[in-house]
């Protein structure tokens, strides 16, 4: 039976952490996008994406001996490593008004501003009505593309609890996008 | 099935800026050189077994004199853009009929990367399309096989051929029968001493110098499966038992 990717990566940071530079390289051109990704549409300023980006990285290399496998998937701890990072970047550089707590940070992904579309529009506006936790497993699952499992490692949730707030969420979405709001701006909400 | 919702929630959501991508590798150098010193790896002889499958299982640890090669095969990727039309099946099949690996085994992956247009539009940008080979058995130059493989396969130019030393190997066979390449040693549930003494003459032909030891033990797992674990180790001057 072929080795999944994720044991793959396993055994890539424990040789990396060994000092080979090969398997680190593999794991790094492997796990940049992703990590670069999540940090891009949460941080405004390209300068500082690539900034927080590098120190992600530098955090990894000097944790890559203490990566424990049976905890968490590699790339679900280097994107715990990277949500750390983000979270307090945001606090200190006060990009975003609300600074509650982490998921309230991290909850809404929203490139396009009004969408292009009422459809889009309609779908951003509800997607803001949630809870910022809520939230914030959308952004993770529709944004930066992690599965339920991985969501709950890094939200130190659990994955049935992580599928049963996303089948809601997505319940409640689907039942606003048939009933768009007409009034611009404002979303109905469907109980 | 994707629903219409879910599609649009990632058309809406997904995209990011463009990484730079001279400072992406600007950042691989630097971290590269904060690894700490590469550990002279653990030499193993070249009896070391993996685990079998179906009803019988067996397993060697070996203590290890510290010259003898550990490898095993080797774990390539080819990695291509995306957009590359390619067949993997065919690759596979050139490098089973090319160097006959022990096994072999793959893996396709995509990766790709989103963002945003100048009109605000997300676009998908095709990645990089990832062939894992797993070959088993005799070494491979992969230079040469490399260049082989863009001969007889054009569409690979422009890709790359990534390499990893294989250390450990999944062998199983139906029947509770368990062969072995390198010592070429068949350990059947019938033939514990035979087995016991095959070994110690393959390590000795193999130039093992010092004392061998063998030992057999039939177990069961925590699945109440058969377990049979073959222990071998060798003691020179400064002796090591098994892990």
């Amino acid at each position: 039976m072929f080795s999944s990717w994720p044991s793959t990566q396993s055994r890539l940071v424990r040789r990396a952490a060994e000092g080979d530079a090969r398997a680190f390289r593999t794991l790094y051109r492997a796990l940049h996008p992703a990590v670069h990704g999540y940090v891009g549409r949460r941080v405004a300023t390209p300068a500082d994406v690539e900034d927080l980006v590098a120190r992600v990285f530098h955090r990894v290399v000097e944790n890559l001996a203490r990566f424990d496998a049976s905890k968490a998937s590699v790339r679900g701890w280097v994107l715990g490593i990277t949500r750390n990072a983000v979270i307090d970047h945001l606090r200190t550089r006060r990009e975003i008004v609300a600074l509650e707590d982490g998921p309230e940070l991290l909850a809404v992904v929203d490139p396009i501003a009004d969408g292009p579309d009422p459809r889009t529009a309609a779908i951003l506006a509800g997607v803001r009505e949630l809870p910022a936790s809520t939230r914030e497993m959308i952004a993770l699952h529709f944004a930066d593309g992690l599965s339920y499992r991985e969501i709950a490692e890094l939200v130190g949730s659990t994955e049935a609890a992580v599928k049963q707030r996303m089948a809601r969420a997505l319940r409640e979405l689907r039942t606003l996008v048939r009933e768009p709001e007409p009034a611009k701006g404002a979303a109905r909400y469907a109980i | 099935m994707r629903s219409d919702l879910e599609g649009d929630l990632r058309r809406a959501l997904a995209s990011a800026p463009a990484p730079d991508t001279a400072r992406r590798d600007a950042l691989e150098d630097e971290l590269v050189a904060r690894l700490p010193p590469a550990r002279a790896r653990r030499r193993w002889p070249r009896i070391a077994l993996g685990i079998g499958l179906g009803g019988a299982l067996a397993a060697v640890a070996c203590a290890l004199p510290s010259d003898y090669d550990a490898d095993l095969g080797h774990r390539l990727a080819i990695v291509v853009a995306e957009s590359t039309d390619v067949d993997p099946r065919a690759i596979a099949t050139f490098v089973e009929e090319r160097y006959a690996p022990d096994e072999l085994r793959m893996a396709v992956s995509q990766h790709r990367t989103r963002e945003e247009g100048p009109d605000g539009s997300v676009i998908e940008q095709g990645g990089e399309l990832r062939i894992e080979i797993d070959a088993v058995g005799e070494d491979i130059d992969t230079d040469e096989m490399w260049e082989e493989l863009v001969d007889a396969f054009p569409e690979l130019e422009g890709g790359r051929l990534e390499d990893e030393a294989l250390r450990t190997v999944v062998h199983g066979t139906l029947g509770g029968r368990l062969s072995h390449a390198w010592l070429d040693v068949v350990i059947d549930r019938g033939s514990i001493e035979d087995a016991k003494a095959q070994i110690l003459l393959q390590l000795d032909a193999q130039g093992f110098d010092g004392q061998a030891h063998v030992e057999i033990v039939d177990d069961e797992d925590p699945d109440g499966h058969h377990r049979r674990e073959v222990r071998v180790w060798v003691e020179q001057d400064s002796h090591e038992p098994p892990p």
